[in-house]
C-alpha cells in the first residue's frame, strides 16, 4: 500500500454517507408529482393517512451527487500522501529486559504484530532491527521480514530485575537514524527520549510472591507479600524432591507482607504458592546454607590476644589453625620486623610505647569496600612508631598524614596492617574497627575456593576466588559468560563444580519487589506521531487536490440545481 | 380547481393551428342526414334542394308549389313532387375546463386545439353551434360568439366527484354532440354515454391524453398531488405498481370504449404529444368521429 492519510480523522466526514442515506431515506416529500389520475392508483394499493414516515431509498441523480459529493469532502479531508517509491527506514524496536514483561508476552506480541505493519507501511522499504534494554545480550532480529521479527520477540525471555534503559534507548535511536523509528516496548508508564515512541502493554494485576528468604540453621523464614491492592488469598505448600505437602492458605491484604517458616525438611525443597499471572515469584527454591569454613591463627601471647580471640568468637563458620596453613593469621609485629606471611594476616605494628602522646588530626577513611560507611572519628590511638605505607599499598584510614590502617598485596594474600599500637588505643572498642576486621574475613572467606550452600537471588554475580581458573568451572543451572558467574535466571536449583569437584550449590530465587509489583502497569502507545513523521517525510501530496476541489463544487452546483429544478 | 386559460397570444396560435387541421378535416357531418334549420347539408325530411326524393299524393295543406304538373296532366291527380330537405346541423360542443386537461403544458394545448378545431369546423360546416363548459359536477352555457375570439370561458363551480357535467349538458335533439375531455374521472361511463346518444343525437368524444398518464415515469418515493383537488398521496413507487397502474388506465379507457359503441358514441384518442392532424387521421378518422373535407 503506498498511500497513506495525514489526517485520518477527516474519514469521519463519511459519516455523511448515512446522514444523506437517511435523509433520503426519512424524506416524505421525496418528489411531487401532479398528476389527474389519483383515482386510478387509489386503487392499487392502500396507503395510511399520515404516509410513510420511512421510504425506502429512491435512486435519484441528487442523492448520487450528495454521495459523491461526501465522498469528495472526505478525500480532501483525509489528505492522502503517497508514498515515495526510494523511501526507507530503520524500525529499531526496544524490548524492556525486566522480568515483569513476562506477565505480558502476548499482549506484548499482539501489540507488535498489530502495530509495526502500519508503522512499516511509512516507507517504500523498512529494516527491522529488534533488541533488547539488556545491553549484554546480542542483537534478537536485524533484516527486512517483520514475522522473523515478531516471531523472535514470542520467544524472548526478559530476565533483568530494574535497570537502566537509556543507554540501550539511546542505542537504538542512533541504529534508527534519522529517517527511522525507534520504539520501546515496555509495560509500565517511561518517559522516553524525544524521538522515541513507547508501546506500553501492562495492565494492573494482583500479583502475591515471594519477595525475601532466610536459612538459620534448621529454620527457614520466607516472606510472602501481596504486590496488588485488593486483599488475597493464596496456597502454599512444602514441596521435597517435587512432593508437595498439604496446600495451606494465607490471606494478604494489600500490600501486606506475610512471614512463612519451618524447619527445614531437607536439604534442597521449595516453598510452592499458588500460580497467577506472574509465575516468576510463585516458587521458592531453598537450601541449607553451608558456609566455607575459615580457619584463623591467634597469636600465642601477647596483649592483644584476647581482643583476637574476641574477634575469632564473632565471625560464624570459623576453626582454630596455626601456622601457615590459616585462611587468617593474627600476629602482632615490630614495625622494625619485615612482614612475611605465607597467606592472608592481620597484622599489628605500632608501638607506642610508655610515653605516646595521642595522635591529633583529622581522620579520613578512604573509598574502600572494607571502610565503607564506617565511622571513625571517636577512634583515639597513640603516636608511635610504624611502617611507611608503599606505592602498592592501599591506605584505608588517615589521621592526618600517617597511615593508621593499610591494605598490603603480596601474591594471592592480602595483609591488613594496623599501623598504630591497638593496646593503647579505644580500637578494640569502636564498631568500626571491629567490622573491618570482619569485613576482611568475610572477603578472605569470599575468595577461599572451598564447596559452601547458599542461597541466592536470580541472575546474581557470584565471585570466583582468585586461585580458581574460570576456565575450569562447569555450570548446572547457573550461567558462565566472560568469565562472570551468574545464579541460574529462572527461580531453581544450581551447582558449580571445579574440575568435576562441587564448589557451589545454591537455590536461585526471584526476590525483586519491584518488578514484581504491577500496580503502575499501563498501555499507551507513543508511536503515532513519530510514524506520522516518518510518513511526512517518506510522502508527497496528491496532485490531484485541486481538481478533487474544483469537482466538489461542480458536483455541489450540480446538486443544487438538479434539487432546485425538481422542487420548482 | 378550474383549467388555466392561456393568454390571447397563445390562443391565437391555438386557434391558427386549429384552422389549418380543419381546412383538411372536419366533424363527421357527412356520415347521416341532420335535423335542423335550412342549411347545406342534407336533411333528414323533406325540403326544396333539387335532389329529388319521392312522389306521393297532394294532401290538403301542401304547399302548391310542389305539384308535377306534369303529372297532373298525365293522370289527372294531384301528386307532389319531393325534394331533399338541405339543413343546417346543430352541433353541441362540450369542453371539460377541469385541470387535469391542463395536466402539462402539451396537454393543456391539445386540448385547446381539438376544442378549437371542432368549433372551426362546425362553424365552417354552416352548423349551428352551442357551446358548453363543464367543470366536475356543473355545465355552463359558453357563448360561442366569447368562444370565437378566444375569450375565457366563463366561471362555474367545480364540484368533483359528482355525475360529470356532460351528463348534465342540454344537448339538442338530433344534434352532433361533441365532447372533448380526458374521461379520468371515476365512476361508470353509462350516465354521460347514454346523454349524449339520447334524442336521435350524435355522440362524439375526444379524448386528450397525454404520456405522463399513459406511460409516466414514476419511480421511488412520490408524493402525489391530485391536480384538481389538491389530496395527496405519499406512495413508493416501483416497477410493480407503475405496471398495475398502466394495466389499470387501460381498462379504465376500455370500459370507455366498450360503453360508447354500445351507445354508438364515436371515441378517438387524441394524443397530446404528436401533431394534431397525425393524431385524428391516425384514429379519429377511423372512428368515425372526424372526415376528411373534399
Amino acid at each position: 500500500m503506498d498511500i497513506y492519510f495525514a489526517n485520518p480523522a477527516g474519514f469521519l466526514a463519511l459519516l455523511g454517507v448515512p446522514a444523506v442515506l437517511a435523509i433520503h431515506f426519512l424524506q416524505r416529500e421525496s418528489r411531487r408529482v401532479h398528476t389527474s389520475t389519483l383515482f386510478l392508483l387509489d386503487n392499487l394499493a392502500p396507503v395510511s393517512a399520515q404516509g410513510r414516515r420511512i421510504e425506502r431509498l429512491r435512486n435519484s441523480i441528487p442523492l448520487w451527487l450528495q454521495l459523491l459529493a461526501v465522498l469528495l469532502i472526505a478525500w480532501l479531508l483525509v489528505q492522502p500522501q503517497w508514498l515515495r517509491k526510494d523511501s526507507s527506514q530503520t524500525v529499531v524496536v526496544v524490548l524492556d529486559s525486566s522480568v515483569s514483561m513476562r506477565a505480558f508476552r502476548e499482549e506484548m506480541v499482539d501489540a507488535l504484530r498489530r502495530r509495526l505493519p502500519t508503522i512499516g507501511s511509512a516507507a517504500a522499504r523498512t529494516e527491522w532491527i529488534l533488541v533488547e534494554s539488556d545491553r549484554s545480550r546480542p542483537t534478537l532480529h536485524a533484516g527486512d521480514r517483520l514475522d522473523d521479527l515478531i516471531a523472535r520477540a514470542a520467544e524472548w525471555e526478559p530476565n533483568l530485575g530494574t535497570h537502566d534503559v537509556r543507554s540501550a534507548l539511546a542505542l537504538a535511536r542512533s541504529l534508527a537514524g534519522r529517517g527511522g523509528v525507534a520504539i520501546f516496548v515496555t509495560d509500565g508508564s517511561t518517559s522516553a527520549p524525544p524521538g522515541l515512541g513507547t508501546i506500553a502493554v501492562g495492565r494492573p494485576i494482583q500479583n502475591c510472591g515471594f519477595v525475601g528468604v532466610r536459612v538459620d540453621g534448621d529454620h527457614w523464614t520466607a516472606l510472602v507479600r501481596n504486590h496488588g491492592d485488593t486483599p488475597q488469598a493464596r496456597k502454599w505448600s512444602v514441596a521435597v524432591d517435587g512432593a508437595q505437602d498439604e496446600p495451606r492458605t494465607i490471606s494478604l491484604g494489600p500490600g501486606e507482607v506475610v512471614s512463612l517458616g519451618g524447619r527445614l525438611p531437607a536439604d534442597r525443597f521449595e516453598i510452592v504458592l499458588e500460580a497467577d499471572e506472574f509465575s516468576l515469584d510463585d516458587r521458592l527454591p531453598i537450601v541449607r546454607e553451608q558456609r566455607k569454613p575459615l580457619a584463623l591463627s591467634l597469636p600465642t601471647d601477647g596483649d592483644i590476644r584476647p581482643f583476637f580471640e574476641r574477634i575469632a568468637e564473632s565471625i560464624p563458620d570459623t576453626m582454630p589453625e596455626s601456622g601457615k596453613s590459616a585462611d587468617i593469621e593474627f600476629a602482632a609485629r615490630p614495625p622494625t620486623d619485615p612482614l612475611e606471611f605465607a597467606g592472608n594476616a592481620v597484622v599489628v605494628v605500632g608501638d607506642a610505647g610508655e610515653s605516646g602522646r595521642y595522635l591529633d588530626g583529622a581522620i579520613v577513611a578512604e573509598n574502600h569496600p572494607l571502610v565503607e560507611r564506617l565511622e571513625w572519628q571517636g577512634l583515639i590511638a597513640r603516636e608511635a612508631a610504624g611502617i611507611e605505607a608503599e606505592p602498592s599499598d592501599e591506605v584505608l584510614l588517615w589521621q592526618g598524614t600517617r597511615p593508621l590502617i593499610l591494605l598490603r598485596r603480596k601474591g594471592d594474600s592480602r595483609l591488613l596492617v594496623v599501623n598504630f599500637d591497638l593496646a593503647q588505643s579505644n580500637a578494640d572498642r569502636l564498631p568500626a574497627f571491629v567490622v573491618l576486621l570482619s569485613r576482611f574475613a568475610e572477603s578472605v572467606r569470599e575468595g577461599k575456593a572451598a564447596f559452601e550452600r547458599r542461597n541466592l537471588e536470580t541472575n546474581q554475580t557470584l565471585p570466583i576466588p582468585p586461585t580458581v581458573v574460570a576456565g575450569s568451572l562447569s555450570a548446572s543451572g547457573a550461567h558462565i559468560a566472560g568469565g562472570v558467574v551468574r545464579a541460574s535466571a529462572e527461580p531453581g536449583f544450581f551447582e558449580i563444580s571445579r574440575n568435576g569437584e562441587p564448589l557451589l550449590a545454591g537455590a536461585a530465587h526471584f526476590a525483586d519487589a519491584r518488578e514484581a509489583d504491577f500496580r503502575s502497569a499501563t498501555q499507551s502507545d507513543t508511536t503515532h506521531g513519530i510514524e506520522r513523521d516518518v510518513l511526512e517525510r517518506n510522502s508527497r501530496e496528491d496532485l490531484l487536490t485541486p481538481v478533487w476541489a474544483l469537482l466538489l463544487g461542480a458536483v455541489c452546483i450540480a446538486s443544487w440545481a438538479f434539487t432546485g429544478r425538481r422542487s420548482t | 380547481m378550474p383549467m388555466k386559460w392561456p393568454d390571447e397570444r397563445e390562443i391565437a396560435g391555438i386557434r391558427s393551428s386549429a384552422r389549418i387541421v380543419a381546412g383538411r378535416m372536419r366533424l363527421p357531418f357527412r356520415s347521416r342526414t341532420w335535423r335542423g334549420t335550412g342549411g347545406n347539408w342534407q336533411g333528414a325530411g323533406v325540403g326544396n334542394s333539387i335532389d329529388f326524393q319521392d312522389h306521393r299524393q297532394y294532401l290538403p295543406g301542401d304547399d302548391p308549389r310542389y305539384i308535377d304538373w306534369q303529372a297532373y296532366a298525365r293522370t289527372g291527380h294531384y301528386t307532389m313532387k319531393l325534394y331533399r330537405e338541405e339543413v343546417s346541423p346543430r352541433v353541441d360542443l362540450v369542453l371539460d375546463a377541469t385541470a387535469s386537461m391542463a395536466l402539462n403544458e402539451a396537454k393543456r394545448r391539445r386540448s385547446l386545439e381539438t376544442f378549437y378545431f371542432a368549433l372551426e369546423s362546425a362553424l365552417r360546416s354552416g352548423a349551428s353551434v352551442r357551446c358548453f363548459v363543464t367543470r366536475g359536477g356543473t355545465c355552463v352555457p359558453w357563448a360561442v360568439e366569447s368562444a370565437v375570439i378566444g375569450g375565457a370561458p366563463p366561471e362555474s363551480e367545480d364540484r368533483v366527484d359528482e355525475v360529470p357535467g356532460a351528463a348534465l349538458t342540454p344537448w339538442r335533439s338530433g344534434s352532433l354532440r361533441v365532447w372533448i375531455s380526458d374521461l379520468l374521472f371515476p365512476g361508470s361511463p353509462e350516465s354521460v354515454l347514454a346523454t349524449m346518444s339520447a334524442s336521435k343525437g350524435r355522440g362524439i368524444l375526444l379524448v386528450v391524453q397525454c404520456r405522463d398518464e399513459s406511460d409516466p415515469d414514476w419511480s421511488g418515493n412520490i408524493e402525489f398531488v391530485d391536480c384538481e383537488t389538491g389530496g395527496v398521496r405519499s406512495q413508493h413507487v416501483g416497477d410493480d405498481v407503475v405496471a398495475r397502474y398502466r394495466d389499470a388506465y387501460t381498462r379504465h379507457f376500455r370500459l370507455w370504449r366498450e360503453h360508447a359503441r354500445r351507445h354508438g358514441v364515436a371515441l378517438a384518442r387524441i394524443a397530446a404529444e404528436l401533431d394534431l392532424g397525425e393524431v385524428l387521421a391516425a384514429e379519429a378518422v377511423s372512428e368515425g368521429a372526424v372526415e376528411w373535407c373534399d
